[in-house]
């Protein structure tokens, strides 16, 4: 007796899950027909656990949680290759912010923390000085992450032919830049309670 | 003409090269930038979800402080310009997201825009009447035009999105021979770079060797961020590989400063790692024996 054995597993899939990452993203992510354009010219894919195309379909079956830990939309660098060729008409990068934030938001496992790390510090380092300071955010980087010594040498490097400055460029008017981001953080408060 | 200029935070401290010659071209074409007062890091990235705004910010008063000023906003780095313009081309379409920027910052957004515009196109069209004095002639220029500058077309409006021809037009407005290459407007690898340096490796391979089969001398770009990638890797690149041959990077305000004949001190040659006057020799000012 033969018997075939299916070489797959179960994933829970939530049918709502595509229309979600659209409205998120205000892309029709349904409209995609796996043309493979968009994973051809990916300069990244080689970095990503599964290819630009394969995720869309992953959303279109709506399996949430396994999109939400994909190290891919952490790795999308925004170079609109995809989006410039895609058929349907669809930002992929779009796609892959709206799903970053969702992944924030549902507070799942993050697909690469180094890099959700870094966009975390650059917002602080520049809500603070309004400038960016490479030194500070590498430092602040290197603290929080543990990995210290890594691109020590390039780092030299960078400092000894004045690519990195040793302190920040401190603008007028800090101030009124901290109020914008509380009067953001208040309003963003008051609109989740409505 | 007077422009409200946005230097953003990469060429006053890390690529004075750049800077240098965006000031000195300026001045030597009759192009006035005024330097926008307390301008704010436009955040590299631009933020493509729909439902937080604060990445908006810093481009959002600079484009109100740009218009209060009665003047365009124009800047030279490919990432601000990418993340401005689009922030200006989102204020045009969404209301929504406008009225929040407007009750964030407590200032109102002008009705009619703001115009933005990237400093080659400025070039380009001030160049057309001169004739430059050191013409750099023969000499093969490889045009990087990577990703910010181009895409999204519909958004940014700067050139055809997979034939660009600006920067071969300025090149060829120099004097010089434009070399076209399949790499020109693939992307460098980007803040991948800072992650896994194999994959930026990997880019800069394809684009250098890609560009010096079609003959160029020297890459020529507009990015910041492209510039460090080119270099690092292509460093990285030569060190392992005894094949591999990098090719010098220069900006292009850097290239039409030696065909304008810029002083020596406004072409600040300590940022490059790999150093481009070996190429450029011909066309180098002559250095005052002490």
């Amino acid at each position: 007796m033969i018997r075939a054995r299916a070489a797959t597993r179960s994933i829970p899939l939530d049918p709502g899950f595509p229309w979600e990452v659209g409205r998120a993203s205000g892309q029709p992510v349904m409209r995609c027909f796996q043309c493979g354009r968009c994973t051809n010219g990916c300069p990244l894919t080689w970095a990503m656990d599964h290819p630009p195309h394969r995720l869309l379909r992953m959303v279109q079956l709506g399996a949430e949680g396994e999109v939400l830990v994909s190290r891919t939309i952490w790795l999308c660098s925004a170079c609109h290759g995809c989006a410039t060729r895609c058929p349907n008409d669809i930002h992929l990068p779009a796609v892959m912010d709206a799903l970053k934030q969702m992944a924030l938001a549902r507070r799942v496992r993050v697909g690469d923390r180094q890099v959700a790390l870094f966009h975390r510090l650059f917002l602080a380092t520049v809500a603070r000085l309004g400038r960016m300071y490479e030194l500070g955010l590498i430092g602040l980087h290197k603290l929080a992450s543990g990995n210290l010594f890594g691109d020590l040498k390039v780092g030299l490097l960078m400092f000894t032919r004045g690519k990195l400055s040793p302190l920040p460029q401190l603008i007028k008017g800090r101030g009124d830049l901290r109020a914008v981001w509380r009067r953001a953080a208040a309003l963003r408060r008051e609109g989740g309670r409505q | 003409m007077k422009y409200s200029y946005f230097p953003g935070c990469t060429l006053p401290t890390q690529m004075k090269n750049f800077e240098l010659t965006v000031r000195w071209t300026a001045r030597r074409l009759g192009i006035e930038l005024e330097e926008l007062d307390s301008w704010q890091c436009c955040q590299a990235v631009f933020p493509l979800s729909t439902d937080s705004p604060m990445g908006l910010v810093a481009s959002f008063r600079a484009l109100i402080n740009a218009h209060q000023a009665g003047r365009a906003l124009v800047t030279c780095c490919s990432g601000c310009f990418h993340v401005i313009k689009r922030t200006a081309h989102l204020m045009a379409r969404d209301q929504e997201t406008r009225q929040k920027l407007e009750a964030f910052c407590e200032q109102e957004y002008p009705p009619e825009g703001v115009q933005v515009l990237h400093y080659l196109d400025l070039l380009l069209s001030s160049l057309e009447s001169v004739q430059p004095p050191v013409p750099l002639k023969d000499l093969r220029v490889g045009a990087y035009y990577g990703c910010l500058l181009l895409r999204p077309e519909d958004e940014l409006g700067f050139d055809d999105p997979e034939d660009p021809q600006k920067m071969e037009r300025l090149v060829r407005l120099l004097g010089a021979e434009p070399v076209l290459y399949a790499y020109r407007t693939e992307c460098c690898g980007s803040y991948s770079s800072l992650l896994d340096r194999a994959g930026a490796e990997a880019a800069v391979r394809a684009i250098v060797s890609s560009a010096r089969r079609a003959g160029a001398q020297v890459l020529v770009t507009s990015c910041p961020l492209c510039f460090w990638n080119l270099e690092e890797s292509s460093l990285a690149l030569a060190t392992r590989e005894p094949s591999f041959a990098p090719l010098p990077v220069l900006y292009f305000t850097q290239l039409v400063a030696l065909a304008l004949a810029a002083p020596d001190e406004c072409l600040d040659w300590s940022a490059h790692r790999i150093d481009p006057r070996p190429a450029v020799a011909a066309f180098l000012p002559e250095v005052k024996e002490a």
